[in-house]
C-alpha cells in the first residue's frame, strides 16, 4: 500500500506554547488512522495542519505529493475536512447545503445534483432533504457534515473529533459510516480524546501526550504495549480445592504483591505471606462436580512472561487450577496510564 | 486572416479572460448563497419597505412644493427653488443612508462565519479566497443597488418637475455607488481583521463617522488658517505652489461624499460643466497659468474605487494569512 500522509519533524508553536512537537509518522492508503489523548495534546492542531488552517513553525506534511506549506490547494483537494463543532447554515436546506460546497469544489452544476442525491442517500438524510438545516438533530448535523466532506469525493477525510458529544445510537451509525468509507477505499484520519469512542473502527491507532506520539500501532498493539508496561496486573485463580497451600506458594513469588481468597481456611493459615493477608470480601465460591471452589486474586507486577510463570509454578505444584485469567482494566486506563506515563 | 493579426488576437484572448472572469462571478457560489440568504430574511424587504416610505413621503413633499410658488433660498449657491432644495436635502438623507446601511451587510461578513464557525470548512474548499471576499461584497452591493435604484421613481419625479437635471440625477448615483463600495469593504476588511462582528462593526461605523463627521470637523481648523494665510500671499507665491494648493484642496474636499456632492453641484453650476473645466493661477510674475481640473465626484469615484480595492485586497490577505 502507499503512503497518502506524510508528517516530518512536524512542530507547531503557539506563541510560547508547544503544541506538537517533532511529531513524524505515516498513514498508508485505506487506513482509518484514530489519534486519541486527552484535550491539549495536540490533536487538533496536527489535523489542522492537515486540512491547510495552521502553518507548521517548523517541519513538513504532505498528503499524497503535494506539501501543505507549499501547495495548500493541492492538498485541499484530496481531503474532506470535518472540523470538531462546526457551524452550518441554519437558514439553507440540507440538499442547498451540501450543492452549495459541492459549487465550491467546482463541480458542474448537472453533475452536482447527482453528487447530492448520493450523499443524502449515503448518510441517510434523503428524507430530510428540503428540511432546514437548523431542524436537525445534532447527529443528523454530524452526518451532514460528513457528507459535506465526501462532495468532492476526496481520497482523506480528515475528521475533528465527530463522534464526541453524540449518544451510544449517533455514535453506532457514525461508526458504521466510516467503516463504509473504509470499504471503498477511504483513508481516515480522526481524533478522538477516548479510546472508546475510535478503537472499533480505526486500524491504526496514535496515542498522543503533550504534542508528541506516545504510543503507535494497532489497537490490540496499543492495549498490549500498555499492559507490558504496566506495573501491576489482577490474576483471578480458580481451584478446585481449598486455597491455602496455593497461597502460600504464591506469596512465596518474589513478582507477586498480594493474594486474596474468601476460603476461610486460607485466611486463617499461620503462612501469611509477606504482604499479609489482607484479605478482601470475596469473590465467588461455588460448588462444582467435584466439591467447592474456591477463587483467588493475585496482585501480580510483572510483564506477560512473568505473569505465565504464576500458571506454571502452580501447575508444577499440581494444584487443581480450573479458572486462570487476567483482570483486565477498561480501555481508558489504558490510556490514561500510557498519556500519563508520557506527560510526565 | 485578420484573425491572426496579434491585436485581434489579444482583443479575443481579452474578451474570452472577461467572459471567463463574468462566469466566474456569476457562478460564484458565496454571492449566491449570500443573495439567497438576503432574500429569506425577514428585515431585508422591511428595510426596503422603510426605504420607499420614506422616499414616497419625499416625493409627496416634493409634489406640495410645486403646488405653489417656489420661494427663493437667498443662500443655497444659485439662489435654487425649494423644490430643488427637498431634492438635496433628500438626495443627503439617502447618501447617509448608504453610508450608514451598507456596512451593516458586511460586518458580519466574516467575522460571522468565524463566530458561527462556518468559516473553517468553506476555507478548506477549492474555493479561492478572492472569490469569498468578492462574493460577500457583491451580495451586499447588489442589495445596495436595489435600495438606490428604488429611488429612481423619486428622482424621475424631481427630473420631470424640471428640480433637477438628469446629469445630476447621474452624478449623485455615481456618488451614492462609490459611497457604498467603500463603505462596504470597510466593513469586510474589519470583518476579516478582527475576531468579532461586534468587533468589527464598531471599528467601522468608528471609520466611517471619522471620515464622513470627523474628517471635516478636525480639517476645518487648519484649513481655514491655512486658507487665511494663503489668500494673503497666495499671489505672491511660485505658480506651481499655487496648484498644489488647488489641487491639494480639491482631494481633501473629494475624501467626504457630501462635500463632494456639493462642491460638484457649484462647480457645475460655475463652471458650466460636470465633467472637465480649468482654473487660472497667477504667479508673482504675471502670467497666468490654466490648471485642468476634474470634477469632484470623478476624482470621488476613482478615490473610493481605489481605496474599495486595497481594503478588498488587505481582506484578502488577512484571510489568507489566517487560513496557514
Amino acid at each position: 500500500m502507499a503512503t497518502i500522509v506524510r508528517v516530518q519533524d512536524l512542530t507547531h508553536l503557539y506563541g510560547t506554547v508547544q503544541a506538537v512537537q517533532d511529531l513524524s509518522f505515516q498513514v498508508e492508503e485505506g487506513t482509518v488512522l484514530g489519534l486519541i489523548g486527552p484535550q491539549g495534546t495536540g490533536k487538533t492542531s496536527i489535523l489542522r495542519i492537515l486540512a491547510t488552517l495552521l502553518r507548521p513553525t517548523a517541519g513538513e506534511a504532505w498528503i499524497g505529493e503535494h506539501s501543505v506549506c507549499q501547495d495548500p490547494r493541492g492538498v485541499r483537494r484530496l481531503i474532506g475536512y470535518v472540523p470538531n463543532s462546526f457551524g452550518v447554515y441554519e437558514g439553507m436546506t440540507v440538499r442547498e447545503y451540501l450543492d452549495f460546497f459541492a459549487a465550491c469544489y467546482d463541480i458542474p452544476r448537472r453533475k452536482r445534483t447527482e453528487i447530492v442525491e448520493a450523499l443524502l442517500q449515503q448518510v441517510n438524510l434523503t428524507h430530510q432533504r428540503n428540511e432546514r438545516v437548523r431542524r436537525l438533530t445534532q447527529e443528523a448535523k454530524r452526518r451532514l457534515g460528513l457528507a459535506r466532506a465526501l462532495v468532492h469525493d476526496p481520497d482523506v477525510l480528515i475528521l475533528d473529533e465527530l463522534t464526541s458529544g453524540l449518544g451510544a445510537q449517533g455514535r453506532a451509525e457514525i461508526c458504521e459510516l466510516l467503516r463504509s468509507l473504509q470499504a471503498v477505499g477511504k483513508t481516515i484520519l480522526l481524533s478522538s480524546p477516548t479510546l472508546l469512542e475510535v478503537s472499533e473502527v480505526c486500524s491504526q491507532i496514535g496515542v498522543m501526550a503533550a504534542g508528541r506520539m506516545a504510543a503507535w500501532g494497532t489497537p490490540a498493539e496499543i492495549e498490549a504495549a500498555a499492559r507490558r508496561r504496566r506495573e501491576t496486573r489482577h490474576i483471578r485463580v480458580r481451584l478446585a480445592g481449598p486455597a491455602g497451600e496455593a497461597m502460600v506458594m504464591l506469596r512465596s513469588m518474589p513478582n507477586v504483591q498480594d493474594v486474596t481468597s474468601a476460603d476461610p481456611q486460607a485466611t486463617a493459615s499461620p503462612a501469611a505471606g509477606k504482604h499479609g493477608a489482607a484479605l478482601s470480601e470475596e469473590k465467588t465460591s461455588q460448588p462444582c462436580s467435584g466439591g467447592r471452589t474456591t477463587e483467588m486474586l493475585v496482585t501480580f507486577m510483572g510483564d506477560d512472561l512473568e505473569q505465565t510463570e504464576v500458571l506454571t509454578r502452580l501447575l508444577q505444584a499440581g494444584l487443581p487450577v480450573v479458572g486462570y485469567q487476567e483482570v483486565r482494566p477498561p480501555a481508558e486506563d489504558v490510556l490514561m496510564q500510557i498519556t500519563r506515563g508520557n506527560a510526565s | 486572416m485578420n484573425a491572426d493579426r496579434p491585436d485581434v488576437c489579444l482583443v479575443r484572448r481579452a474578451a474570452s479572460a472577461l467572459k471567463d472572469l463574468g462566469a466566474q462571478a456569476w457562478n460564484n457560489p458565496i454571492m449566491r448563497k449570500e443573495l439567497r440568504g438576503q432574500m429569506r430574511d425577514w428585515r431585508i424587504p422591511v428595510i426596503l419597505v422603510a426605504h420607499l416610505m420614506l422616499a414616497s413621503c419625499l416625493a409627496s413633499l416634493a409634489y406640495l412644493a410645486i403646488g405653489r410658488p417656489a420661494p427663493a433660498i437667498p443662500d443655497w449657491p444659485g439662489g435654487r427653488s425649494a423644490r430643488q432644495a427637498l431634492w438635496y436635502g433628500a438626495y443627503m438623507l439617502l447618501l447617509a443612508e448608504v453610508a450608514l446601511f451598507s456596512p451593516s451587510l458586511t460586518v458580519g461578513a466574516i467575522s460571522g462565519e468565524r463566530e458561527q464557525r462556518t468559516l473553517e470548512p468553506v476555507v478548506t474548499t477549492l474555493l479561492c479566497t478572492h472569490w469569498l471576499v468578492l462574493g460577500k461584497l457583491i451580495a451586499a452591493l447588489v442589495y445596495i443597488a436595489l435600495l438606490i435604484l428604488a429611488t429612481v421613481p423619486v428622482q424621475a419625479i424631481a427630473v420631470l418637475l424640471g428640480g433637477v437635471s438628469l446629469p445630476e440625477v447621474l452624478v449623485g448615483t455615481v456618488i451614492l455607488l462609490a459611497t457604498a463600495l467603500v463603505t462596504a469593504t470597510m466593513g469586510i476588511c474589519m470583518s476579516s481583521l478582527t475576531r468579532s462582528a461586534l468587533a468589527s462593526a464598531v471599528w467601522t461605523y468608528a471609520a466611517i463617522l471619522l471620515v464622513g463627521v470627523g474628517g471635516p470637523i478636525l480639517a476645518l481648523i487648519p484649513v481655514i488658517l491655512l486658507g487665511l494665510t494663503l489668500s494673503l500671499v497666495l499671489e505672491r507665491l511660485h505658480w506651481a505652489v499655487q496648484a498644489l494648493v488647488v489641487y491639494g484642496s480639491g482631494v481633501l474636499v473629494c475624501t467626504n461624499p457630501f462635500a463632494t456632492a456639493i462642491a460638484a453641484k457649484v462647480l457645475a453650476e460655475g463652471k458650466g460643466s460636470w465633467l472637465t473645466f480649468t482654473t487660472l493661477v497667477t504667479g508673482p510674475d504675471g502670467v497666468p497659468h490654466a490648471l485642468p481640473l476634474l470634477s469632484p465626484w470623478i476624482v470621488y469615484a476613482v478615490l473610493c474605487t481605489g481605496i474599495g480595492a486595497t481594503l478588498t485586497w488587505v481582506s484578502i490577505r488577512a484571510i489568507e494569512y489566517r487560513r496557514g
